[in-house]
């Protein structure tokens, strides 16, 4: 799964327990009463089937409502019983400056910087890029609507081809200043004008200049994909496109749960983690 | 008894892989066993949770697979 951090942050739990942490060989006292039981996920990755041709609008473009999860199973993929394999993508290509401060951050640091560690809004992309929780879109002739379950997050873009916000009047916005058309089958989502908070994956930061481009399509009525560009002439030396990611139509019919970031304790303890390790 | 804090996944996921309110509670006053890592921060007592053995002696997936030990046999 691509984003274990992202899992761990939610929910601490008290229970008069026996813990057997830090001891891969299960050497715990009473290590010798215990049998072996296998430990795995719930979830076995068998891909959904195509499910039938792509619903379409009224307008014939196509449909992308639904609840979707990532990857091919149509269901929360966290508890997979897989690892997921890594995508195919062209190496990222950081100005000289901007891969020698990747290199400097710890895993910490990036945490640190991460918008599900501190309880701050995803944005542009990250609503698609940083969220290992479900999606639920809703479209209509000139609308697209986003709906995640990773803190109950919501975006709107209007997909009528209307320009961009004029410069002059351009704010920093975390989901940025949004347009969308449809080129084909596929709609484009481009975002100027983006907070520099906006998360766009393990912690790539990016400047004021960022410019992102979403790419959607539905092939079947089971599966929808997506890519996106990045530009950001301060940051990176040519524009990277990744590759395409697979969603699917929930198989169970769910619904988006409640999932607000409250309680957190991760950022005051990834800090105390960070002084412990630069007092080393 | 010592009581001892678990960073858990959200919710959300740990109900849609099986580990319900109702599945946890079940073991509440009883035994059970927690695989995870240790705070590295110098905190006592406090851990990230990878997997729960319940008192009915059924496993579920609590948080990251830190060791890389998923689908293999990991309790005794």
């Amino acid at each position: 799964m691509k984003t274990y951090i992202a899992f761990v942050l939610a929910a601490a739990l008290t229970l008069p327990i026996a813990a057997s942490a830090q001891d891969p060989a299960g050497a715990s006292p009473g290590a010798g009463n215990r049998t072996f039981v296998e430990a795995r996920g719930s979830v076995k990755p068998v891909p959904l089937p195509p499910g039938g041709p792509t619903p379409r609008m009224a307008d014939g473009k196509p449909d992308f409502s639904g609840v979707w999860f990532t990857g091919p199973t149509g269901k929360a993929n966290a508890w997979s019983t897989e690892r997921e394999a890594p995508r195919k993508e062209d190496p990222i290509p950081f100005q000289p400056w901007a891969e020698a401060k990747r290199k400097s951050m710890s895993r910490v640091d990036i945490e640190l910087s991460s918008a599900n560690v501190n309880c701050t809004p995803v944005g542009t992309p990250g609503m698609f890029t940083d969220n290992a929780y479900a999606h639920q879109i809703s479209t209509k002739p000139g609308q697209f609507i986003h709906l995640i379950e990773n803190n109950n997050r919501w975006n709107v873009v209007h997909t009528d081809g209307r320009p961009h916000t004029p410069k002059d009047e351009l704010e920093p916005l975390f989901y940025g200043d949004q347009t969308a058309h449809w080129e084909g089958d596929t709609l484009i989502i481009d975002s100027i004008s983006i907070d520099e908070r906006a998360q766009i994956r393990d912690g790539w930061f990016h400047s004021d200049q960022l410019h992102v481009i979403e790419r959607l399509r539905r092939p079947s009525k089971n599966y929808l994909e997506y890519q996106f560009t990045i530009e950001d002439p301060k940051v990176l030396t040519k524009p990277w496109t990744s590759g395409w990611e697979t969603l699917s139509l929930s198989a169970n019919n769910e619904d988006l749960t409640e999932n607000f970031c409250t309680n957190n304790e991760n950022v005051d303890q990834l800090r105390k983690l960070n002084e412990t390790l630069k007092a080393k | 008894m010592v009581p001892k804090t678990f960073q858990l996944s959200s919710t959300s996921n740990l109900k849609r892989g099986g580990a319900t309110l109702p599945v946890m509670n079940a073991s509440l006053g009883k035994e059970v066993l927690v695989r995870g890592c240790a705070s590295r921060n110098g905190e006592d007592n406090r851990y990230a949770a990878s997997f729960i053995k319940l008192a009915d002696g059924t496993v579920q997936r609590l948080g990251q697979d830190v060791e890389g030990v998923f689908g293999t046999k990991i309790w005794r």
